[in-house]
């Protein structure tokens, strides 16, 4: 989509608005944001999607005058910014908003997770993303390997290969980037910048031709979608390491299904035929980790227990096992365990044989 | 769970026929309720005022109780209970205090008290077995003389020994005095004697209750009817009783023939009902109800629960009524909002029970309260386990505009009070102080419960618009304002333009609130039917004060809306007259 139809959109919505505070009642309808209770497993296509229903905000009723008014306030800063052609980062979009409503005397956001909030109710509201709104999340994530990349709108390019150690750093948006050219077999996610690191230093992703993504914990939407793209436009497997705990493996879910909260965008930032790679409860047996794995603690249990109840693990009889050995156990284990057999080990055996084998949870 | 409970009485029962009195009590005592001394006097002055109630109603007379509690040394205290009942014939009186008659009320179908206790002879034998002290009783019946008796229990051969008797003079025309000494422990708060006698007034709005606690704090609380309930005893429902109860009534009853005793000893069973019964279990209907064998006790159980049998009629259901309960409510509370529901009788296992509901919200009430009652007996014990507890913490408050979350109670200042009445009611245990949660009682009492809150609701919302006006207002004209700001950035138009336009409109917005006010808030609409305009007027401009200091609107312009509102109404009205 471009500019000028985002603007529109905008301008549109305000029309509406302005017409019913003739005639009507002035509201704001919006797609009612992703969370347990609606969204659905689509199992055929292994994803997470949004049930669709509607909420509404109406100017006249007490309990949403205020998000109303916020909304057309992350509106008109969206269209000021589309307009100038700049971008605004979340936190940036929080102070110029930022400011004391008189009478009431409040201000129009308290706190930045309130006008993040908003932002995404915006997105679903009008059914654009926040970067093509101008509005970006800080960059997370960095890509190292043999791809070579262009910034459509600054024209230069570059060799993920050649950047250093640390790699490309993954912005907010990849959307004006195009990839030129790919010279590897895969793609290899690590949790962790530690591993990251270790993995370069030890010429892993040009001893098995593959591109590695270090995304940091959760996965941004900029790594999302990236992965997204090396999957569907370059047909590259793509292979996730983790940690042996459950937020480890929410990680990969969240690459491969998508998560609730952006349930709506699935189809556009998740890959749904992704492997996990390791670390497994398996693992421990295999490479004999007992004596480095960790103590599951009791958030980590009920995690597991409610990752093991969610739809798209439930029927899942390998994850399954995995999540029992979890509980029967009571340990976890950290990618970076793999250190106490040797700092080489991950990268000289580990993986290679992994790979090989072919020993993957999907 | 009533299997179980019916198990344990008949297992109880069993016992106490093997061993003495002081025995069985001392093994006891928690089952019937003596857990602590806190509670060992509750359960004491509980017994004696239900006794006294019940004797009261039996006999169509309306009750004037006196309780008074001394403490006459560090931990032993002496419990009177003075009535204006029918009182005792002198030759009965040392067999009802002075033997252990457990499980003698068992069989009794009849709302009462009563049947809800342990008897008064086991707060005699607990108070005896604490201080060693006897019970002592003076009573007159019509016409009669008055006798002041002191009675003990012999606790080997569990028969009276009665240490005094003689004549007094006593001016009444008919009651009884029972005075109890027991070692016991004297509290304030949510479970104490205190709280007790003023939810018994509570619930029995016919009677009289003058109440001295042992720091000679004298609580009275009057009467504010004169109806006396009227009490009717049926039979047990052949659905309603658990194996043990029946093959205890089979081996005590005086009937020769098994057609008889079904016919006799239970309710909603006739000739025909008999037959069928006794023809499905494949037994004789000639045959001696004491000679069955447990198997055929199995069967006839199983029998009797197959076959169909008409419910017990309601009207040996003793409720409150919804007026009743609202008088009593405003007077014990002083409230600003009553509620009352009294639901139709429903069937639980051919058994009647009603559902009744009132509600008391805010005024001198400051925290949210739940009272249970069973049969107009307030239970304090066991609230988490109670039907009563888990219906209403199953109520989504929200939806009736309350503060709190489903699954506890709400935070408001609000007291619900609910009334389980029935001929029998399933208690969780012996002591009787929770009602177990059984589906179809605890559906029952959401619905009475859901009713009732309706009108609450319907109540603190008009409530909260005339409180919150101003608040609406400010916060419309405020982010009226910005939003009129950013609108203009958008479309692209002077942002003053906007501003009117948004204004205008929050401006009618106010208009239909006034009009609403006008018509759903009793105060001012009753000032505009009785044509006090004036008044009418005043009062609006007060409520309005704050927009005319917070200059959202002028006085002129808040003026002009309140005529405008007047005027509507006054169309509206025009149109209904035609």
């Amino acid at each position: 989509m471009n500019k000028k139809a985002v603007v529109k959109k905008i301008e549109n919505l305000a029309k509406k608005i302005y017409e019913e505070f003739e005639f009507g009642s002035p509201s704001i309808e919006f797609i009612v944001r992703g969370s347990l209770k609606n969204i659905e497993y689509d199992v055929g296509k292994d994803i997470i999607r949004l049930k669709k229903s509607l909420g509404k905000r109406e100017f006249f009723n007490l309990g949403h005058v205020r998000k109303f008014t916020q909304t057309i306030m992350v509106a008109a800063l969206a269209k000021e910014l589309l307009e100038k052609d700049k971008t605004a980062s979340l936190r940036e979009v929080y102070y110029q908003l930022k400011h004391t409503i008189p009478v009431v005397n409040e201000n129009t956001f308290e706190e930045q997770a309130e006008s993040d909030a908003i932002i995404e109710d915006l997105e679903r509201t009008l059914g654009v993303i926040r970067e093509q709104m101008h509005i970006k999340a800080d960059r997370r994530g960095s890509v190292y390997g043999d791809i070579t990349m262009r910034d459509r709108k600054r024209g230069d390019e570059w060799n993920c290969a050649k950047l250093g150690m640390g790699g490309w750093s993954i912005p907010s948006t990849i959307e004006d980037i195009d990839i030129v050219d790919v010279n590897t077999d895969y793609v290899i996610v690590v949790e962790k910048d530690a591993l990251f690191e270790r993995l370069v230093e030890e010429k892993l992703p040009e001893k098995l031709r593959a591109i590695l993504i270090s995304v940091k914990g959760q996965a941004s939407r900029g790594a999302r979608r990236l992965i997204h793209r090396l999957r569907y436009e370059h047909r590259l497997p793509v292979l996730v390491f983790t940690d042996g705990d459950p937020w480890g493996f929410y990680i990969y879910s969240v690459i491969k299904r998508g998560s609730m909260k952006l349930s709506h965008f699935s189809e556009y930032l998740a890959t749904p035929d992704v492997k996990f790679i390791g670390m497994t409860m398996d693992d421990i047996e295999e490479y004999n980790l007992w004596n480095v794995t960790m103590k599951l603690k009791q958030v980590d249990e009920k995690r597991v227990k409610e990752l093991m109840s969610y739809p798209w693990f439930k029927n899942n009889k390998a994850w399954q096992r995995q999540f029992r050995k979890m509980l029967k156990w009571k340990v976890k284990i950290e990618q970076d365990a793999l250190a106490s057999k040797s700092l080489e080990f991950v990268a000289e055996k580990y993986l290679p044989e992994k790979i090989e084998k072919e020993k993957f949870l999907t | 769970m009533s299997m179980n409970i019916s198990k344990k009485e008949t297992e109880l029962y069993r016992k106490f026929k093997r061993v003495s009195v002081a025995e069985f009590f001392e093994k006891n005592r928690h089952l019937l309720g003596f857990e602590n001394s806190k509670k060992d006097l509750l359960i004491t002055v509980k017994e004696l005022v239900d006794n006294s109630l019940d004797a009261c109603e039996e006999a169509g007379i309306l009750p004037d109780i006196k309780v008074r509690i001394d403490e006459l040394k560090p931990s032993i205290y002496k419990v009177r209970v003075e009535d204006n009942g029918p009182g005792i014939p002198p030759d009965k009186i040392p067999e009802i205090y002075g033997s252990f008659l457990f499980g003698s009320k068992f069989h009794r179908y009849v709302s009462t008290r009563g049947k809800q206790g342990i008897g008064a002879s086991a707060v005699v034998l607990n108070g005896q077995l604490t201080t060693g002290k006897p019970v002592k009783v003076i009573s007159k019946v019509p016409g009669g003389k008055a006798y002041e008796f002191e009675i003990k229990i012999d606790v080997n051969k569990n028969t009276p020994i009665v240490i005094k008797k003689k004549e007094v003079d006593w001016k009444k025309e008919h009651g009884t005095i029972v005075e109890v000494t027991l070692k016991a422990n004297y509290q304030k708060g949510r479970q104490s004697v205190d709280e007790y006698i003023r939810l018994t007034a509570l619930a029995n709005p016919h009677a009289t209750i003058v109440y001295i606690n042992p720091k000679g704090e004298k609580f009275v609380y009057k009467r504010i009817t004169n109806n006396v309930p009227k009490l009717y005893e049926t039979k047990p429902h052949p659905h309603g009783i658990e194996i043990g109860v029946l093959e205890r009534m089979l081996k005590e009853t005086s009937h020769m023939t098994l057609k008889e005793f079904l016919i006799k000893e239970f309710s909603s069973i006739g000739h025909k009902t008999a037959l069928e019964i006794l023809k499905k279990a494949k037994l004789d209907p000639n045959r001696d109800p004491k000679s069955l064998s447990s198997k055929e006790i199995e069967k006839l159980y199983e029998a009797m629960q197959e076959t169909e049998v008409r419910a017990i009629s309601a009207k040996y259901v003793v409720i409150l009524g919804e007026e009743l309960i609202r008088d009593s409510l405003i007077k014990m509370f002083d409230p600003e909002f009553v509620a009352a529901k009294t639901r139709k009788p429903a069937v639980y296992r051919g058994i009647p029970f009603v559902v009744e509901v009132g509600l008391a919200y805010g005024g001198n009430i400051k925290n949210f309260r739940l009272l249970r009652f069973a049969n107009r007996v307030p239970l304090l014990y066991k609230a988490g386990e109670c039907a009563i507890t888990e219906a209403v913490k199953s109520i989504n408050w929200r939806r009736y505009g309350l503060n709190g979350k489903e699954g506890e109670f709400p935070y408001e200042p609000l007291i619900i009070m609910i009334h389980i009445a029935s001929v029998w009611i399933p208690f969780t245990s012996e002591s009787k102080e929770a009602i177990a949660p059984y589906p179809e009682i605890v559906k029952e009492i959401k619905l009475a419960l859901k009713e009732t809150l309706r009108e609450l609701s319907i109540y603190v919302r008009k409530k909260q618009s005339l409180k919150y006006i101003e608040q609406k207002y400010k916060a419309l004209y405020g982010y009226g304002l910005e939003l009129a700001r950013y609108m203009a950035k958008i479309l692209d138009k002077p942002e003053n333009e906007l501003r009117v336009k948004i204004i205008s409109r929050i401006k009618e917005e106010l208009l239909k609130d006034l009009v609403e006010v006008l018509r759903t808030v009793k105060d001012i609409r009753s000032l505009v039917e009785e044509n006090k305009i004036t008044e009418a007027k005043k009062v609006l401009k007060k409520m309005l004060e704050d927009i005319i200091k917070s200059k959202i609107f002028t006085q002129k312009e808040i003026n002009e809306l309140i005529e405008r509102a007047l005027e509507e109404i006054s169309k509206t009205k025009k149109i209904k007259a035609k």
